[in-house]
């Protein structure tokens, strides 16, 4: 079983990923804000989320690859060209 | 007339291939994206993607319609990627997550939060330093981490596709955060991006 360190170290995670209930957000915020070590841990989970959201989010596919696979999926199924 | 091996007429096939570019298709780029970040070599990602959707079409037609179909790729991917690629590709030289772990707790507090209050800390490392970094994590912590801060799927979400409790993807996000920003940070300051602050 987890202790309750562990927990709001996890529930901070929660935190920066809106995924916390209301009330939970409001009571969490303010034991942020009011302890170093908590603001810290805070501050590694959104600043891991924002590097990998900024850099990665949006690569797209070659264009190769779309034809690659609609190619296959046809000649597999002896679909007309 | 062409029939295949569930003998379906040619108009119920092509039906199914239209079905399926409208359905499926439109989500390559999520699935693409998420396969470089699992291989993070562009010729692995393509097989990967590939065989996903192939697989996909094969099971197409139990594939509830109007459900989440990004979801079900996903799915899908993830036990191609466990039971194909897994097998026969060399696995990355992976993080020990104790040693990391210790890593974390030795950062002195003070030390940390000089870095937070330079909100560009890690501004200087180039996004194929990161994607390495990303790619030796231990893979249950790079799939959540990849599935909620790339993709920007939920909790509930990736608790579907992983098959464990929104409490366990919730500790594996939050694990492989700190394992992420242990490696970058020992990596960024080894290259003298990030410049150690002496404490008085």
């Amino acid at each position: 079983m987890k202790s309750n360190s562990e927990n709001i170290f996890e529930f901070i995670t929660a935190f920066v990923d809106n995924e916390l209930d209301k009330d939970k957000v409001v009571k969490l915020q303010k034991e942020i804000e009011s302890n170093a070590e908590l603001l810290n841990e805070y501050y590694i989970q959104l600043q891991m989320k924002k590097l990998l959201r900024e850099r990665f989010s949006s690569r797209n596919a070659p264009k190769y690859l779309y034809e690659s696979i609609l190619n296959k999926i046809k000649i597999e199924n002896n679909l007309a060209e | 007339m062409h029939t295949n091996i569930n003998h379906k007429t040619d108009l119920e096939l092509q039906k199914k291939y239209e079905d399926f570019q409208s359905e499926a298709i439109p989500h390559m780029d999520a699935l693409y994206n998420f396969a470089l970040k699992m291989t993070n070599d562009t010729d692995e990602a393509d097989d990967l993607v590939q065989e996903t959707f192939l697989r996909a079409f094969r099971f197409f037609d139990k594939f509830e319609k109007g459900t989440n179909a990004k979801a079900w790729l996903f799915s899908i991917m993830k036990n191609t990627f466990i039971n194909e690629y897994r097998k026969t590709s060399r696995e990355p030289n992976k993080v020990d997550y104790d040693d990391i772990q210790n890593f974390y707790e030795n950062i002195k507090a003070s030390e940390v939060k000089s870095q937070h209050i330079q909100e560009d800390a890690f501004s200087s490392l180039l996004d194929d330093e990161v994607s390495e970094a990303i790619v030796k994590l231990p893979e249950d912590f790079r799939t959540v981490i990849i599935l909620s801060d790339i993709e920007g799927f939920t909790y509930d979400e990736i608790a579907d596709f992983t098959d464990c409790p929104v409490g366990t993807v919730r500790s594996r996000l939050h694990r492989a955060r700190k394992m992420l920003y242990s490696s970058l940070y020992s990596y960024g300051k080894d290259k003298g991006y990030i410049k150690e602050k002496t404490t008085k």
